[in-house]
């Protein structure tokens, strides 16, 4: 059975989620291993991991809290409460030890697990490495691409060329990698997958040949036209006509004519009211001097140029918008290999690749056996944020959904049409709202071969439809708002805000709406910003005097910009605020000093970086500094003198230790004194890790990484931290706020499509098939104005959502800051229009003024344990030391073989030794040698030499009786007694009547070799064992001395 | 606390007396050794000989006649057997397979897997897979089974190559010795084995065959809590081995729910964070010395940390010692060969038709300025080069060049073969000089070199075998080489070990082993980490590791047991964690720590858990800069206003913002010029200028028609010539050929070519009208003083052309940027703004020209044009500045009125009560070089 959850905003969704999550492992104590659970982001995935193991935990205690809870879970699997309780406790206890086999997770994380598990299949590298960021790797690709102009594809770099020089006669900028990048996007469009592979079987040739079509046809048509205004206007030039003898004058067939004529188009391309009042109803100026003939020659012209749009003016749009991307469009394919080029060399996938690898598979694998090879049979499938789902997502994850109904066994997926707000990143609300339907099944065998299982084995649609999030007031506000939206002709798929209506399920009643219109000064954008920031400072301090604090205002906005305006401007009020925008780790002095170093010594003569240096340093230093009587153009080396003069820094960058960016960072803290417990050096230094763990330790590149990125890197705060939010309505689905101000509600921003891919079959274009055009209005021309006309209205409900969204988040009290326009709007395709509209079926629009709803007097009530306990805090301060004076204790095996002194490569008594260490007996040397030699040790150039001195020794007259393997040998045994040095001797041979103490020694003779010999002796008697004798033996000079 | 170390050599001191010399103990793991041997001699009163003492693996390993195969000969050597059963990948696409295959070998031997069956089981499986009833196989499905009956053949045939040689990778030789383990030889009287967890069955074998030839006592490291619970993943391997070795109650300690302790979780957001929490608990809640110091470890799960964790090591923290695998990839000495696999890479790429190599400047300057080097290039001449090649705009570098600027000695940097083997030479010999500094300097007391010592000792016995491998004819291409020695650098680990034992212990888990702790720290207790969870990098599907291998399962358990062995002796423990997830996930605490909130509960024990909360400071607000106008400054503003002058440019900088003016021009910070690698704006715009000039100077003075233009608008190939000319004062010629300069270079002709037929329809249509045009002035710098206060202040321009137009005078700009807006019309409220907008900027310009020019001539019927030709619009009409006057002539009336304005505004610049400022305007900032040092 699949179930289909429709939950409206505070419907209880993840409690829903969390119940049945927990209705289906209740069926046996590891059931859980076989249920996915696919959230939309990790934070979810998180969340609703401990809320499974929280409740587990709750039921399994009879916690109060989990009461309800329990009743119904109870009912649902038949089972009375003492068993409830105690499946709840084993299977709490089988999950935790079996925690790798819960599957919560999002679906990126799901499907990268799969495509690990077939790199192989997928040929793919297996240690690939992910890369999140598309423009990152269009770009790259981009300049690969004009890199190697002229070195490789003379057709590209002709097109490139081409595109370059054609920009420019049209008077437009030269600079083509914008648009390319522009086009560029759809490499990671989903949808477009497919049509760039048809693409990619066009020659460069016919694509080419097909440009100079498009071409032709334009200007053939283009041509016609002016031949035919010119013939019109000459008629009316040599018969003496003017103006004046039109109707309406120049803005009549006159101007029509005289528009044609001159190679241009007049603004109606089949003329205005006058020009038709004038062809159709023989309208002309009183004082018209013309004459009949005259008259019925210019209606002929008139009618040719009717014609000629009729007949061809579709294909005319067409052709030109083509031609808009048409270079771009020439170079996608090229641009595809680049970037995988690109993503083979840096050895990373692209983010979106996954979904396209996973659907290589399922495509061609029917059967679940995808999913079993990573070790999960899954029988039961949970989705959320089903409308956020993108077609390929939601059709990789049928054949589970197939199979879980295959198996009678119950999947569900929980959704809310009113909440899809994230199309511009792929998501199809529609397959949502047609389920149990499969979204695109029409003409797709397999598809539909799904879409019947799933129908047959059952599928059911349930509505959760209390709020419980929301006070009374502001329920019943957004039921009347929504409730009227239905109504607006523009929403033409009724279907989606069909459920809008939501039942009280608060107890409490009370709440406050507040709908205002700010007015804009006629002069600019800039005072509606500064009105907007001054009303959100005076409601946050409006509802603190009501009792709230600051966290419980959220400042939702539409775009980013006005989210980071109203930031600053309440920081200005001494406001606590929380935004990324308020918190970015660039803004603190300490990371403008260090970047300023870094900059600084990737090129040290970079003046700038040096005045910032000196800057920083002084101010943090509160010194004053003159720029103007220091010379930045000096030496490097006389640069840093003046900076430790001054300021009695001791920097120095001869001395620091590059390489590892990290370490590099640290030691310019510790030099610059840059207090360690700065939150923003602390994050900063995260970031630092992080680019180094991905891509090196180049300078360079961090300086360019970080110019990209600082504006989206802000410290972390903990939540519970007293600071109004400030977000934009994207950032605050799933979440709710006491007091919800929308701060910016009628600013309009388009997150659609750019462009839409086309099918064409024209005769006057044989070479192609396929086309891209533009998202612009001219789309409505062609014939394809209906993939315009969908667009419009998925943008009509992208505005939509987003208000939806954005007044459902609100607990208490929730203000809607909208825009006073001149004139009332007549379209409803904007916020505003909306609003008012609104507020005119009930009966209330007065004009632009301020509308309030519900209890005005409301005020906070504290309620009893609302919010989950955080843990306690933690504050410390440390002093960290100079890290070079650590003194930190590493075994160097390096110094053991090797001599720092002499040129050799290898002290060879070292190498003589640890060869020596690895011999029991005569017969070893073979495999010791060999091992040495595997090990990298020695060369094999050495190797000759390495086996004559060893050979030496163990051939050796005197030493030969020590290596004939009948007695005991301790190599390198260490002696030991408690508070005293440890001895090693280098051999000691124990002979039934004794044993010999043996030590290697390099050099020459030395009489002080002796005493040691004689302590290890002394040594070895103490531990027990008889020594008869004592040899030294000097490896260069072949000769054993025994020590007396 | 007595730790299990302690009390196993107690035991055995106790059982064998100082007689220890023919005992032999196994230990799992390196450390423990060294623990143990340091345990004996705290015990020793009297001296003794130490027991021979080895991990299991390395005694194994030592007494086979089998010598350890290096990972690069391996891989040679099994590409070998991939040519032979007919395998078409090349090395490059072979190399990544290779690694994950080696594993799956290793394993499958330590496991001592039957071969044949498995492969047997393999094939089946995969055939079972791709095989759906009557249907043909598809191409991919047949090359899917070829793959898995190739992964049976290679194993054998590897195996087979390698007994050759008398060589093995390590599970190879650890199951021939098992297999053959009678062949081993023993002469100890006795055998312990100590702290063994998950035993291989290669490990078993050995056992085994010890326990049969000798007395044996095995000795467990276990504890009940775990062991007991059939639930519990750390006590697996001791259920699954409990009948096998009679593991019985009484070789179980009950330590961890019996004894009193107190663990701390913390959770902070991301890496640093715990750092700085674990300085804090050093510093503040253990208040470690140098005594108490040692019985604290801190576990490093994530190697990552390390770095930023001895950076924040505190004050009171003297001595640390390290022992972890780190991997080679992280290091400084794998940044250094960074450069110089780019530097091979990039030479390749760039070098020139003739076959002269050149360098990419980006790797020479990061060559030169990495310190691995200094000792190599004299840091002043590094800096004289740096600026020479950079005011050459030096993109490609030759040898030759850095050999003149530092001497022939640095040649040794540079590779001059052609073949892996000179290359592995090449390199070794590099890292010999390397290797020399950098042991001296870590003798000198740069302890921390010690660990890139190691390393980079390790990359040298790697090149050193490497070239073994290449002289014996498995020569590989250079490229392929650098490939394999960058996989070789991610995968491979070189332990450290920390000694003598002294000191704060840093380790990663594996390390811990065996080992007590009184404290207890250990970092990234996430999920993913800890344990690592389920990703597994190998070819042998899940169903077939469950029955002959080991699955995620196993390896959880092991850190399971290493997790919670820790907690046995332990009295503080505390556990860190990140709070904050990844692109994929992460953010969650351990598994671990679940389970003991949950389960560990007892009155002995105390958890906490905390999150770390940093310290948020008030808004960062903006910071002034104010700069006053004193002696020093007054003094170089008007030496700068009365000598040099003030350009058009210098006064709308002054408009824009004071303070950019005074960096700019008073402190003179200039952005200094950077390599261009493409063309930048201010280049094509020079260009076209000095095309234009070229061709308009041969008018000057004379009447200009539209056929002169003509015959540069008929021949393209007289335009490229011209503004090749201006290019190769800057550029080589072989680099405007290509890539983007190439792109740039053909649009300036386009743009001076659509200029001059613009210019030619231009003067067709003037001359068809009569109307004669002549050059009057090209390139001129004119210049006119003005009295400010009895200062004489100087103003100056550069007119790049003046024409005479139908007897008018027409001053003209060439401006290549692109056309935002109209110029305004020079009525009031612009007169107003003039000065204080630098929307402006445009008319400033232009009325400073005509300024200049009227100054010069002091007609009172003057009246002139002043105006732009706009390269890149579509319109190139010259656009003049108008008056709001009937007239479009700029006369004397507005040539007062612009001076008025000037006196103004010069009036406030030398006024020392005025201080440079930021402009209040933020927008301004956006594209100012100095935004950084104001902060916006």
């Amino acid at each position: 059975m699949l179930r289909i959850y429709k939950a409206s905003a505070g419907s209880g969704k993840t409690y829903t989620l969390v119940k049945e999550y927990l209705r289906l492992a209740l069926k046996s104590p590891l059931q859980f291993r076989h249920i996915l659970a696919i959230t939309f982001t990790n934070k979810a995935a998180a969340e609703m991991k401990t809320r499974i193991i929280e409740a587990l935990e709750g039921l399994s205690k009879n916690e109060i809290k989990y009461q309800l809870l329990k009743k119904e879970l109870c009912e649902l699997a038949g089972k009375n409460e003492n068993e409830l309780t105690s499946d709840a406790s084993i299977i709490l206890r089988n999950m935790l030890h079996n925690y790798a086999d819960i599957s919560v997770c999002t679906i990126d994380s799901f499907v990268h697990r799969i495509v690990r598990s077939f790199a192989y299949d997928l040929h793919l590298p297996m240690n690939f490495e992910i890369e999140m960021d598309s423009k990152e790797l269009l770009n790259a690709a981009i300049q690969l691409l004009l890199d190697r102009l002229n070195e490789t594809d003379q057709q590209v770099t002709q097109a490139v060329v081409e595109f370059a020089e054609s920009k420019i006669e049209d008077g437009k900028s030269w600079n083509v990698e914008k648009e390319i990048s522009k086009l560029g996007k759809q490499l990671f469009v989903d949808d477009a997958q497919a049509k760039i592979q048809q693409l990619s079987f066009v020659s460069f040739d016919e694509l080419r040949e097909a440009r100079n079509s498009l071409y032709a046809f334009k200007t053939s048509f283009e041509q016609k036209l002016f031949d035919e205004g010119k013939k019109a206007f000459d008629c009316i030039v040599t018969n003496g006509l003017t103006a004046k003898d039109f109707h309406y004058g120049n803005t009549g067939l006159f101007g029509f004519f005289k528009a044609y004529a001159e190679n241009d188009f007049p603004p109606k391309i089949l003329g205005n009211s006058y020009v038709l009042a004038t062809v159709n109803d023989d309208k002309w100026s009183k004082t018209s001097a013309i004459t009949e003939p005259q008259k019925a020659q210019l209606n002929v012209h008139y009618n040719n140029i009717a014609q000629l749009w009729n007949k061809q003016g579709k294909d005319y749009f067409l052709a030109d918008l083509l031609l808009k991307n048409f270079y771009s469009f020439i170079l996608l394919t090229d641009l595809k290999k680049l970037m995988d080029e690109v993503k083979a060399e840096n050895n990373v996938l692209h983010i979106s690749d996954f979904q396209h690898k996973v659907f290589e598979i399922v495509k061609e694998q029917d059967a679940p056996i995808i999913y079993e090879r990573i070790g999960d049979r899954y029988d039961n499938i949970l989705i959320d944020e089903f409308q956020d789902t993108s077609v390929i997502q939601w059709r990789n994850l049928l054949p589970l959904i197939e199979n879980s109904q295959f198996k009678s066994e119950d999947s569900l997926v929980v959704g809310d049409g009113k909440q899809a707000i994230y199309r511009f990143r792929g998501g199809e609300v529609e397959q949502f709202t047609v389920l149990p339907k499969v979204y695109g099944s029409d003409g797709d065998e397999i598809l539909k071969g799904r879409e019947v299982a799933i129908s047959n084995y059952g599928a059911g649609v349930i509505t959760l439809e209390n709020n419980f999030r929301s006070r009374k007031e502001i329920v019943d506000f957004n039921n009347s708002l929504y409730k009227e939206l239905l109504e607006l002709p523009e929403l033409k798929n009724k279907n989606i805000y069909a459920d809008y209506f939501q039942k009280q399920g608060r107890q409490d009643d009370g709440g406050f709406v507040s709908i205002e219109f700010l007015k804009e000064n006629d002069e600019a954008k800039l005072l509606l910003n500064d009105i907007r920031a001054f009303r959100v400072e005076e409601i946050v301090n409006d509802v603190l005097k009501r009792g709230y604090n600051y966290k419980d205002v959220a400042v939702l906005t539409r775009s980013n910009a006005n989210a980071s305006f109203i930031a600053s401007y309440l920081v200005s009020k001494r406001i606590k605020v929380v935004s990324p925008e308020s918190l970015l780790i660039h803004h603190s002095l300490k990371v403008h000093l260090l970047m300023a170093l870094l900059a600084y010594l990737n090129r040290k003569d970079n003046h700038i970086a040096r005045a910032e240096i000196l800057h920083f340093t002084f101010l943090l230093l509160n010194k004053e500094l003159h720029l103007e009587t220091i010379d930045l153009k000096t030496s490097a080396i006389e640069f840093e003198k003046y900076v430790r003069e001054k300021t009695e820094i001791e920097f120095n960058s001869t001395e620091l230790v590059t390489g590892r960016l990290s370490d590099l960072l640290h030691q310019l803290i510790q030099i610059f004194q840059l207090e360690n417990d700065d939150p923003f050096v602390q994050f900063f230094l995260d970031e630092v890790l992080l680019f180094a763990s991905r891509y090196g330790n180049s300078i360079d590149d961090f300086l360019n990484w970080w110019e990209k990125v600082k504006d989206k890197k802000s410290i972390i705060y903990p939540e519970s931290m007293d600071a109004v939010r400030i977000m934009t309505i994207h950032k605050s689905k799933g979440l709710e706020f006491p007091i919800v101000i929308l701060a910016d509600a009628s600013e309009t921003q388009k997150r659609g499509e750019d462009s839409f891919w086309i099918d064409v079959e024209k005769n006057w274009l044989p070479q192609l098939h396929i086309g891209l055009l533009p998202n612009t209005q001219d789309v409505q021309e062609t014939e394809f104005a209906s993939l315009y006309e969908k667009e419009k209205e998925k943008t009509f409900l992208d505005l939509l959502n987003l208000l939806y969204v954005a007044t459902t988040r609100a607990e208490d009290a929730l203000y809607i800051l909208s825009k006073e326009e001149e004139k009332e709007p007549v379209s409803n395709n904007s916020v505003t229009a909306v609003i008012i509209s609104f507020l005119r079926s009930v009966s209330l629009w007065e004009g632009f003024r301020n509308y309030n709803f519900g209890d005005k007097e409301f005020v906070k009530i504290f309620k009893r344990g609302s919010h989950s306990s955080l843990a306690s805090f933690m504050k410390g301060k440390t002093t960290a030391k100079n890290l070079l004076a650590s003194n930190i204790k590493i075994r160097m095996r390096a110094d053991l073989l090797w001599n720092d002194k002499s040129k050799e490569r290898i002290d060879e008594g070292n190498l003589l030794h640890e060869a020596l260490k690895r011999i029991q007996k005569t017969g070893d040397e073979e495999i010791v040698i060999r091992a040495l030699l595997a090990e990298g040790v020695i060369e094999e150039t050495e190797l000759s030499k390495l086996s004559e001195q060893l050979k030496a020794i163990l051939q050796h007259p005197d030493m030969k009786k020590y290596f004939d393997g009948t007695a005991t040998v301790l190599n390198e045994r260490q002696i030991l007694k408690k508070n005293e040095k440890i001895r090693i001797p280098d051999r000691v041979i124990l002979f039934e009547d004794g044993a010999t103490v043996l030590d290697y020694k390099t050099g020459n003779e030395r009489p002080e070799y002796q005493p040691q010999l004689r302590d290890y002796a002394q040594w070895l008697e103490e531990a027990g064992i008889k020594v008869k004798e004592k040899i030294l033996f000097y490896t260069q000079t072949q000769k054993a001395v025994t020590v007396k | 606390m007595k730790t299990f170390i302690q009390q196993t050599a107690q035991k055995i001191l106790h059982a064998h007396g100082n007689n220890l010399s023919n005992l032999l103990v196994l230990m799992p793991n390196q450390r423990s050794c060294t623990y143990f041997k340091n345990a004996l001699q705290q015990l020793a009163e009297q001296a003794i000989i130490t027991p021979e003492i080895s991990t299991l693996q390395n005694w194994l390993l030592s007494k086979s006649k089998l010598a350890l195969a290096d990972n690069i000969e391996l891989i040679t050597l099994l590409y070998n057997c991939h040519q032979q059963i007919g395998g078409s990948l090349t090395l490059d696409e072979f190399i990544g397979i290779a690694n994950i295959m080696l594993n799956d070998f290793d394993e499958l031997d330590v496991q001592m897997c039957d071969s044949k069956l498995f492969f047997k089981n393999l094939e089946m499986l995969q055939s079972m897979n791709t095989f759906v009833p009557g249907e043909e196989l598809t191409e991919y499905q047949i090359k899917y089974r070829k793959f898995w009956e190739d992964f049976g053949l290679l194993y054998h045939a590897l195996r087979e190559k390698l007994l050759n040689e008398k060589k093995g990778y390590r599970g190879m030789i650890l199951r021939n010795m098992a297999e053959n383990v009678s062949e081993i030889t023993v002469n100890n009287a006795h055998v312990y084995f100590i702290g063994f967890s998950g035993l291989n069955k290669t490990d078993e074998a050995a056992i085994a065959y010890l326990t049969q030839k000798t007395k044996t006592e095995i000795l467990w490291d276990a504890d009940k809590y775990y062991m007991n619970d059939e639930l519990q993943e750390a006590g697996l391997f001791f259920r699954k081995h409990k009948s096998k070795f009679r593991i019985s109650e009484t070789d179980l300690v009950n330590e961890i729910a019996a004894r009193e302790k107190k663990i701390q979780i913390i959770g902070a957001a991301k890496n640093i964070g715990q750092v700085k929490v674990m300085a804090d608990i050093l510093q503040n809640k253990l208040q470690l010395n140098s005594d108490s110091s040692l019985d604290t470890v801190i576990v490093v799960p994530d190697e990552k940390l390390l770095s930023p964790l001895i950076a924040h090591l505190p004050s009171n923290i003297e001595t640390v010692n390290i022992t972890m695998g780190l991997s080679i990839a992280g290091s400084n000495a794998a940044s250094w060969f960074e450069i110089i696999f780019r530097l091979y890479e990039n030479t390749n790429r760039y070098q020139s038709k003739d076959g002269t190599q050149r360098f990419y400047y980006k790797d020479i300057f990061e060559l030169l300025q990495h310190n691995f080097f200094s000792f190599i290039f004299n840091k002043r001449k590094v800096e004289g080069f740096v600026q020479e090649m950079k005011s050459q705009n030096r993109i490609l570098i030759r040898r030759e060049e850095i050999l003149k600027a530092f001497g022939n000695e640095v040649d040794s940097v540079f590779f001059h073969g052609t073949s892996a083997n000179q290359y592995a030479q090449f390199l070794s010999s590099n890292i010999n000089t390397l290797l020399q500094n950098l042991i001296a300097k870590a003798k000198k007391g740069n302890a921390s070199l010690a660990s890139e010592v190691e390393i980079t000792f390790r990359i040298l016995n790697i090149l050193t075998s490497a070239q073994t491998i290449f002289s014996k004819g498995n020569e590989v291409s250079v490229k392929t080489f650098i490939a394999m020695l960058r996989e070789n650098f991610r995968s491979e680990r070189v332990p450290l070990e920390g000694e003598p034992v002294q000191g704060l212990q840093i380790m990663g888990l594996q390390e811990t082993r065996g080992l007590d702790f009184k404290n207890v720290i250990i970092l990234s207790a996430n999920e993913g980490i800890l344990p690592s969870g389920k990703n597994t990098n190998t070819y042998i599907p899940y169903e077939l590791r469950r029955e002959f291998l080991t699955t995620h399962k196993e390896r959880d358990a092991n850190t399971a047991y290493l997790f919670y062995r820790l907690f046995q002796k332990a009295e503080n423990v505390f556990l860190l964690y990140n709070t904050e997830p990844d692109e994929l996930g992460g953010g969650e605490k351990s598994r671990f720590i679940l389970q003991l909130q949950r389960e560990l509960i007892s009155e002995k024990i105390k958890i906490e858990d905390l999150i770390f909360a940093v310290d948020l400071p008030d808004a960062v607000g903006e910071q002034t800069i104010n700069i006053q106008k004193n002696g020093e400054v007054m003094k170089t503003l008007m030496k700068l206003l009365t000598e040099s002058g003030m350009s058009p440019s210098a006064l709308n900088t002054y408009i824009n913002c004071t303070l950019q003016y005074y960096f700019r021009y008073i402190a003179g910070i200039r952005e200094q010029d950077d390599m261009e690698e493409s063309l930048d704006a201010s280049t094509i715009g020079s260009a076209v200028h000095y095309a234009l000039e070229k061709i308009y100077e041969q008018k000057k003075g004379a009447k200009l028609d539209s056929r002169f233009i003509e015959t540069y608008v008929k021949e393209r190939a007289r335009i490229e010539s011209l503004v090749k000319e201006y290019l190769q004062t800057r550029f080589d010629n072989e680099s405007l050929s290509r890539g983007k300069k190439l792109l740039l270079f053909k649009v300036c002709v386009k743009l001076t070519e659509e200029f001059l037929k613009f210019e030619q329809a231009n003067l067709l249509q003037l001359n068809e009208a009569n109307v004669q045009t002549e050059i009057v002035m090209l390139e001129e710098k004119l210049q006119a003083s003005i009295s400010i206060n009895g200062n004489k202040i100087l103003v100056t321009g550069k007119i790049d052309i003046i024409e005479k137009v139908g007897g008018v005078i027409q001053i003209a700009d060439y401006k290549t940027s692109n056309r935002n807006k109209k110029i305004p019309v020079l009525d009031e409220d612009t007169w107003s703004e003039l000065m204080t907008d630098p929307k402006h900027s445009k008319p400033v310009q232009l009325l400073v020209y005509a300024w200049l020019y009227y100054q010069q001539k002091q007609q009172s019927d003057f009246g002139i044009r002043s105006g732009i030709y706009w390269l890149k619009s579509d319109d190139k009409k010259l656009e003049t500045l108008r008056t709001d006057k009937a007239n479009d002539l700029l006369d004397v009336s507005t040539m007062l009125l612009f001076e008025g304005k000037l006196k103004e505004i010069l009036a406030t610049l030398i006024d020392n009560t005025i201080s440079f400022a930021k402009t209040e305007a933020v927008e301004r900032c956006k594209f100012c070089e100095f935004a950084g040092i104001c902060m916006r």
